[in-house]
């Protein structure tokens, strides 16, 4: 897709993640620029977690997520989870955690789910980028820690 | 019987119900005013077609509660869901598979 076609689309799709909505959900959303949404995950008793997705060439690509500690330290080692989405690793290309999730680019680039095209789900409401940053959001309410 | 108390009867019977999506907030600002005893998907389904949203497949409603976030199920009206007050509802897609 042509940068500036990608970036308007960006910017059409996280005109809705918004201050209200941050402090309803308790995320933090530290950047909302293209191409990165930077958004923390906060509830009472649980150890935050920041996520960072960068969704170059969106969306034509699905946004390659990164997983934070609240300071933006990278991940080395995930808290309990128990739906898998949050996987340890090391991620075959990126070499790190990474979310296991259709809808994030390590997800569709790992050789176990190359058949599982981002094609076929670039327009579907589930992974427009708030539907993928939602989705984040309710697997992590399922863990612990 | 007073005006007060009639009117604080009639609020024992409404909830005042705002709902939060990642295309935008139904109604857009503040709370509407609902029947207690109305389907919870009644408001979904209007704010649905508000906020344009194509597709609710998989998306699951919850609100906050004093022990941390609470799943309601939208075909049960907002009594039986155990709501009152002002009631503020969170809903988008649910997590999808993973590992």
């Amino acid at each position: 897709m042509h940068p500036a076609a990608a970036k308007a689309l960006f910017e059409e799709d996280a005109l809705h993640l918004s201050a209200a909505l941050a402090a309803r959900r308790g995320w933090t959303l530290h950047a909302v620029a293209h191409p990165l949404i930077d958004c923390s995950f906060s509830a009472p008793g649980r150890t935050t977690l920041r996520v960072k997705l960068t969704c170059d060439d969106w969306n034509d690509l699905p946004p390659s997520i990164s997983l934070h500690a609240a300071d933006g330290a990278p991940l080395t080692a995930l808290p309990p989870n128990p739906t898998g989405v949050f996987n340890g690793g090391p991620h075959p290309v990126v070499n790190r955690p990474f979310v296991c999730m259709r809808g994030a680019r390590e997800y569709h680039t790992h050789p176990s789910h190359a058949g599982d095209a981002w094609e076929s789900l670039k327009n579907l409401t589930n992974y427009s980028l708030g539907g993928i940053l939602t989705q984040l959001w309710h697997a992590w309410q399922k863990g612990s820690g | 019987m007073s005006n007060e108390h009639e009117e604080a009867k009639h609020h024992e019977h409404e909830v005042e119900v705002s709902i939060s999506t990642t295309a935008g907030f139904y109604p857009t600002e503040g709370f509407s005013d609902v029947p207690a005893k109305q389907a919870v998907h009644v408001e979904l389904d209007k704010a649905k077609h508000a906020l344009h949203i194509k597709d609710t497949t998989n998306w699951v409603a919850s609100v906050a509660g004093a022990s941390g976030k609470r799943v309601i199920d939208p075909a049960k009206t907002y009594a039986e869901n155990g709501l009152s007050g002002k009631v503020e509802i969170d809903w988008g897609p649910s997590e999808g598979g993973g590992g």
